[in-house]
């Protein structure tokens, strides 16, 4: 019973003192501690601090960041402020260069701790939704028939869905606008030796990401979809 | 200038209750060992960390080697190790066995994969290694854990307080993150200007939704969805206030109106329960992998520890009723 009693005392629930100082800690530790967890938090803030980041003309022209541009300069133009497109997109990219130049500088101090851990504060969260998103294809050839295997969100074609689902594996194929990822050959290749495998009759496969328009309610719908990024692999003899 | 030194200084050296950071422990813990387990499971650990001559998917991994294949040498065999060092480190890290360095080389470890293949590492992986990191320094292991049985012969540990700083750290850590990425929004979908229309365009991505939101475009369900962008976006942009309450409720004594309304309209306990709801409804309708599980495994740090013992009791209470 002693045994229980004192075992229901033991625990975190045991007389938690909120707000008490460390009565064990040597007089020169808290001060030098409370400098260094000072120093990541100021420069944590600062490096989460959100900036534009890389941006350049090239990227400003693909057709979704254009849409927003120009849906800027409609904005700006309700607000009194006349501005060309070119304009406007010019000066945002100096804004941004300025921006991350002096964001590189001031975060300078905490940069390899972050570099070694990975640990940068960058928190663009579907910062701009993409009005232009993709889907994954994966057709396969046999003897000229072509079929499709494999396409994002399709009931019918789901060969593999919750390996291409799985958050690690989509970030090495889906894309952005202006490039495929780094990952993106590595996967079809493996993607492909997959069917090979699978698939004894499949003489060619072929992956590609469909890039389809969503528009707003409301709007002419724009059905057109194009295939980027098409990689091709054939049978390699045995 | 010395008044406020001597109080930053007095904050950090506060103790409390480890509950929270326990808690916060062995739900991350969880949360990321479900993830690497799917990772075994689908047999893909060769796909994201192996050279591309070896099954690899990543150039980055033979063109930048990080330090772990410099150790270990560039082949599959690191990509093994890396797998198996994780998901070991983070099962040591959840049960509290060598929490510390469990922690350690868990976030060092994840951080050399990161390195080797940046695709496959997103937000939420920095924000587990963030956390992971501050963790590790903290007495997260002090109770509920094999370093607890170890060192005071019961699983529940010696009930000593321990530093609360790591707490206030984790906390801090969700507001910077929301905020952050409230005022990264930039796009107009996420402004009255551009219609709210944002969650309406992210849910009809197709790599994304869990299933066809189209007829999202009917005029009434598309409100909702606007309504939805605007309470997300003033949600995350809003989340300081959740250290406003907290400075409040520390000095409560000042009186006033704004603390007064601040306790009326329980700030804190609104804001944490729009966050539960927005991350619950992001696993319902989004392929978005461990990001809504992780980020409410961080939710303990919103509260203090005797908050959660009194909510632990009052639900084994009701239990017991039942």
């Amino acid at each position: 019973m002693a045994k229980k009693r004192r075992r229901r005392k033991a625990g975190p629930s045991a007389a938690p003192v909120e707000g008490a100082p460390d009565p064990s800690s040597p007089r020169w530790w808290p001060p030098l501690r409370a400098a260094i967890l000072s120093f990541f938090i100021v420069f944590s803030v600062l490096s989460a601090v959100p900036t534009p980041g890389n941006v350049t003309m090239q990227k400003i022209n693909l057709k979704t960041n254009r849409a927003e541009l120009l849906r800027w300069v409609k904005i700006l133009d309700g607000w009194g402020i006349e501005v060309e497109p070119d304009e406007l997109a010019q000066w945002y990219v100096d804004l941004a260069k300025d921006l991350e130049g002096i964001k590189r500088t001031v975060v300078a101090p905490i940069g390899p701790v972050q570099a070694w851990t990975k640990t940068h504060q960058g928190w663009r969260l579907f910062g701009m939704p993409d009005e232009r998103p993709f889907s994954l294809q994966i057709v396969a050839s046999f003897g000229g028939e072509r079929r499709v295997l494999y396409r994002t969100a399709s009931d019918e074609h789901d060969w593999n869905d919750a390996l291409f689902r799985f958050r690690r594996i989509r970030g090495s194929f889906n894309p952005g606008n202006l490039y495929a990822p780094g990952t993106y050959d590595g996967f079809a290749r493996n993607v492909s030796a997959m069917v090979f495998e699978e698939f004894p009759d499949a003489d060619e496969v072929i992956i590609s990401m469909i890039q389809t328009h969503t528009t707003l309610p409301g709007k002419p719908k724009d059905p057109t979809a194009e295939e980027r990024y098409v990689r091709t692999f054939t049978r390699p003899k045995s | 200038m010395k008044r406020f030194v001597q109080r930053i200084v007095a904050a950090f050296d506060e103790r409390e209750s480890p509950t929270a950071l326990v808690l916060i422990r062995v739900l991350l813990a969880t949360v990321m060992l479900s993830d690497l387990l799917w990772i075994g499971y689908f047999g893909v650990s060769d796909w994201l960390w192996a050279p591309v001559s070896e099954g690899g998917i990543s150039p980055a991994v033979h063109q930048n080697p990080p330090v772990i294949y410099q150790w270990f040498g560039l082949d599959a065999g690191t990509a093994t190790l890396i797998y198996v060092v994780l998901l070991v480190s983070i099962t040591m890290f959840g049960v509290g066995c060598f929490t510390r360095t469990s922690g350690l080389v868990f976030v060092f470890v994840y951080a050399q994969s990161a390195m080797a293949n940046d695709y496959g590492d997103r937000g939420i992986d920095r924000a587990v290694r963030v956390v992971m990191l501050i963790l590790s320094f903290s007495a997260a292991g002090a109770a509920y854990s094999f370093d607890a049985w170890r060192k005071t012969g019961s699983w529940r540990g010696d009930g000593k307080p321990v530093p609360a700083w790591p707490r206030f750290l984790v906390l801090g850590q969700l507001v910077l993150l929301y905020c952050a990425a409230g005022f990264s929004k930039g796009g107009t979908l996420w402004f009255p200007w551009g219609g709210y229309g944002a969650l309406y365009v992210i849910l009809q991505d197709p790599i994304y939704a869990k299933m066809s939101f189209a007829f999202l475009e009917h005029p009434v369900l598309y409100f909702f969805t606007q309504v939805g962008t605007g309470i997300t976006h003033t949600w995350e942009m809003g989340a300081p206030v959740v250290l406003l309450a907290a400075y409040y409720r520390r000095t409560a004594e000042r009186g006033g109106f704004m603390r007064r309304w601040f306790e009326r309209l329980r700030v804190r306990d609104v804001y944490v329960f729009i966050g539960v709801g927005f991350h619950l409804s992001l696993a319902v309708t989004m392929y978005l992998g461990i990001f809504p599980w992780a980020m409410l495994a961080f939710f303990p740090a919103f509260f203090r520890p005797e908050e959660i013992e009194g909510f632990g009791a009052r639900v084994k209470a009701r239990l017991r009723r039942h």
